[in-house]
Formats: structure tokens, C-alpha cells, sequence
């Protein structure tokens, strides 16, 4: 196969990406005062896991990372796959 | 300096960062630790079976008019079980095994006499996965976890491993979390005619470091940034590509590829009995690649047995640099896959969770779920899913 030509990287963060980025960390990085326990009650609610149970993230990967070719890269390990489907 | 080296900075850094973390932790509570405390026992088990009804067309794909989109068309069943064993209060073993069963996994108009791109693999194909983690709680504070898996998939093998590990702070009120992950897969090289050019493989190394935060005594944040580092046949090998040759070609794909991925989450409780999450990504890689995902999630409880979830998801992404609907037989960078195009996908959810009250075990929970996934390439596809848990 003759040579290729590599591809131009685009990595550059747009100005909407930072500032989302800074808006979201203040939110974070504000809320630092402690709450608690005794006041977490809510939290406990499986509606407010900031995350989807295992089977739900295992099938939400399984449609997006499979389709789509911005899916994966968050660092978490996924199994392999032809990626057919 | 160089995406490799910055990525292997990067996981040994996550490295570092967990030993730490699990030294701290260890240091902290040794006195607490015994480990003849309880007998390993399962926690909790859930079988789950969902089913993809996809249709559409793409330029990968030869089950079409010549030069033309064929179709995508597959049907999957999944059946999954997911299993909680512990051990005392320190020990917690998770194990996923799901299960793929597929129709018409590459569809093509491959002459019928000739070897198809995996053997069958257009009309059917079944794959497995086990993956298991254990996550020992060094700590009241501090847990640390090991995982690993293997994948099967007729011809394709695939290992991963990984190490992660959480620290909390401020009464649990901040927890950071960092880890690192290191997949293989070994797997026949199939062209787009259907044959096979021995095999070939790829690797990938990630790393991820998140924080979540309690913000109010109803609200949480979450921040994850993600890198990945691929090498290798990073294609499926059988795509094809139409030439202006009105013949078709194979992918040429850049042999490495760097990934980023940033998510933010929010949750919010809300006073009538529900709750309302958002879910941002931003993600971007040296292919070209660039996309943003927005998420909101609403919940409502209706009694202290039965809740329900509406969903509404937006991707959109631009596609790979050198995607092409027909392409020169240059030898340069090309590709015709569907999913690396520019594109908007849209995604709506519907579930409902219910509790059985039970007496001989501690909770029996059921859950059904809708999902549609269509996007603006031409590709849709029904998501139904039915999942029974058990907690003991």
C-alpha cells in the first residue's frame, strides 16, 4: 500500500467549550460545603444515582459505541467488538 | 511532546494517583479491617434481555445499488445477567456477562459462493463477554478495584484489564475517582471481498480521573475527563469504500488514533417526588472527529414501589477528515462508515421501575424500558428492554 497521509489534528477547545467548562467547575468547586448525612436523604433515592446502573450503562454503550464514532473515550474500559452492529 | 507519551504520563499519573489514594486509605483504617468478618455471599443478581431492531443505509455498506448506500439492517437479542457477591463489608465482586445474538451483522451483496467476511457472520453471529471487578474498601473513605474480562466473537478475541480507585472527602460530601485501562483484540483481517489476510490486532490504554460533589442536600455534580489512546487495526477490515472507479475499495485508516472525552452531570432533586439529571459531553480526537451530547433525564415517583424515567438525548458530531461517500484508490486516508459522518442523532427513552414487595428476599424489582434512536444519516433503531432484579 503506498504511503498515507496523516490526518490534520483539530483539538483546538472552541470558546463555548471553555466556557462551559468554567461554568460547570464553578458550580462544582462552589458547592464545596459539606452536607450532612442526616440531610442526604433524597440523595439516596436510586433516582438521583448521578450515574446509570451497570446494565443500563452496559446497553447504552452498546448503542451509542457502535454508532457513533465520538462514542467512547471516557477512560472506562469496554469490551471489544467488531463494531457490525 | 507526543500523544503517546502523553497518554502514558497520563495513566501512570492515574497510577500514582491510586496508589496513593490506596495507601492513604490503608493507613487510615487498618484497625477496622477483618477480613473473616462474613462468607462471600450474592448480593444481588439481575437478568436483563434487550432487543435492536436497526434500519437504515450506509456507504460501508455493498447491500445496495452499486456506488449507493446498502443496508444496515440487524436485529440483536441480548440477554445479560449482572451479579453482586460480597464479602463482609470490605469485599464486593461484580460480574457482567452479556450475550449477543445477531442477525445480518454485515449485510453485503458478496457474491454468495465466496467466503463472507467472518464465516456467517451476514446472517448471524453470536458473541460473549465476561467481565468482572473486585472493589475492596481500604477504608470507610478509600476502595480500590481490579477488573478484568475477555470477549468472544467468532474469529474475534479480546482481553481488557483495568485498575481504579475512589477517595472521599469532607463526610463524603467530594469523592475523586482515577483509573486506567489496557484492552487487546486479536481478530482475522477479512477484506471488503471477503477474504481473509491473516490475523491482525489493536491495542487501547485509557485513563480517566472524575470528581463528584454533593452541592445541596438535593443536588449532585459529577466531572470526568477521559483519554484514550488506540493502536493498531483500529477498522473492522471488511468496510468498503465506493471508488470513482465504480468499483469498491477498503478502508485506509490512520493505524493510531487519540481520543478526549469530557462529561459533566447533574443531578436535582425535585419536591414533588422526582428527580431531574443533565448530562453534557464533549468529545474530540486527532481523526477530525468533534461532537458535542446533551441529556436530560426527568423521574417520577409515583408511590414507594413504582417510578418512572423519560429521556431525551442529542448527539451531534462531525465526521472523520477523511470521510468519503466515494474516494479515489490513492492510498490515502479514506473511509465510507456511516458512523464516522457528520451527522445529528436524537434519542428519546421511556421506562418505569417497579418494586414486588417480597418477604422470603429483600427487594424484587422489574423494569421495562422503550428507547428510539433515529438520526439524520439515515439510521433508526427500537431499543426495548425487560430486566428482573433480585436483592438479598
Amino acid at each position: 500500500m503506498s504511503a498515507t497521509k496523516r490526518p490534520t489534528p483539530s483539538l483546538r477547545p472552541s470558546p463555548l467549550l471553555v466556557t462551559l467548562t468554567l461554568a460547570v467547575s464553578t458550580i462544582v468547586l462552589g458547592g464545596c460545603t459539606a452536607v450532612p448525612q442526616n440531610r442526604r436523604v433524597h440523595l439516596a433515592d436510586p433516582m438521583m444515582s448521578v450515574g446509570d446502573d451497570p446494565l443500563e450503562t452496559y446497553r447504552k454503550q452498546k448503542l451509542y459505541n457502535t454508532r457513533e464514532g465520538a462514542a467512547g473515550g471516557d477512560g472506562a474500559a469496554s469490551g471489544g467488538g467488531c463494531g457490525c452492529q | 511532546m507526543s500523544p503517546s507519551r502523553f497518554v502514558s504520563v497520563l495513566v501512570a499519573l492515574a497510577a500514582a494517583l491510586l496508589v496513593l489514594l490506596l495507601a492513604a486509605g490503608a493507613r487510615a483504617d487498618e484497625s477496622i479491617f477483618d477480613p473473616s468478618r462474613d462468607k462471600l455471599h450474592l448480593d444481588s443478581f439481575d437478568l436483563a434481555l434487550t432487543g435492536y431492531s436497526q434500519r437504515g443505509n450506509g456507504y460501508q455498506s455493498q447491500a445496495g445499488p452499486p456506488g449507493g448506500p446498502g443496508s444496515q439492517a440487524l436485529t440483536v437479542w441480548e440477554p445479560m445477567g449482572y451479579f453482586v457477591l460480597k464479602k463482609g463489608q470490605k469485599l464486593t465482586i461484580r460480574i457482567l456477562a452479556p450475550f449477543d445474538m445477531v442477525t445480518a451483522a454485515s449485510p453485503n451483496a458478496i457474491d454468495k459462493t465466496r467466503t463472507d467476511t467472518i464465516s456467517q457472520a451476514s446472517r448471524q453471529n453470536e458473541a460473549g463477554s465476561i467481565d468482572t471487578s473486585v472493589t475492596y474498601d481500604v477504608s470507610k473513605r478509600t476502595t480500590g478495584t481490579f477488573r478484568g474480562g475477555i470477549h468472544l466473537e467468532e474469529d474475534f478475541r479480546s482481553w481488557n484489564m483495568g485498575l481504579a480507585g475512589t477517595r472521599s472527602f469532607a463526610e463524603d460530601n467530594t469523592t475523586i475517582a482515577a483509573g486506567a485501562n489496557q484492552i487487546y483484540d486479536w481478530f482475522d483481517r477479512f477484506d471488503y471481498r471477503g477474504l481473509r489476510h491473516a490475523r491482525t490486532q489493536r491495542g487501547t490504554t485509557s485513563g480517566f480521573v472524575s470528581l463528584t460533589q454533593t452541592l445541596s442536600p438535593t443536588t449532585v455534580g459529577y466531572l470526568n475527563y477521559g483519554l484514550t489512546e488506540q493502536n493498531g487495526e483500529l477498522g473492522n477490515t471488511w468496510n468498503a469504500v465506493p471508488l470513482v472507479s465504480n468499483n469498491y475499495g477498503g478502508e485506509v485508516l490512520p493505524q493510531h488514533r487519540l481520543r478526549h472525552a469530557f462529561v459533566a452531570r447533574l443531578a436535582q432533586w425535585l419536591p414533588w417526588n422526582g428527580a431531574l439529571k443533565g448530562f453534557y459531553r464533549m468529545y474530540a480526537d486527532d481523526w477530525g472527529i468533534v461532537a458535542h451530547t446533551v441529556e436530560g433525564q426527568l423521574y417520577q415517583r409515583f408511590s414507594a414501589l413504582f417510578y418512572a424515567r423519560v429521556s431525551y438525548r442529542f448527539h451531534t458530531q462531525r465526521g472523520a477528515d477523511f470521510f468519503r461517500t466515494v474516494a479515489f484508490d490513492d492510498g490515502n486516508f479514506r473511509t465510507a462508515d456511516s458512523d464516522l459522518q457528520s451527522f445529528d442523532a436524537h434519542s428519546v427513552g421511556l421506562s418505569g421501575t417497579f418494586t414486588v414487595p417480597q418477604r422470603r428476599i429483600k427487594g424484587l424489582e422489574m423494569q421495562a424500558a422503550y428507547e428510539r434512536y433515529f438520526r439524520t444519516n439515515d439510521l433508526d433503531v427500537n431499543v426495548f428492554t425487560w430486566r428482573t432484579g433480585f436483592r438479598f
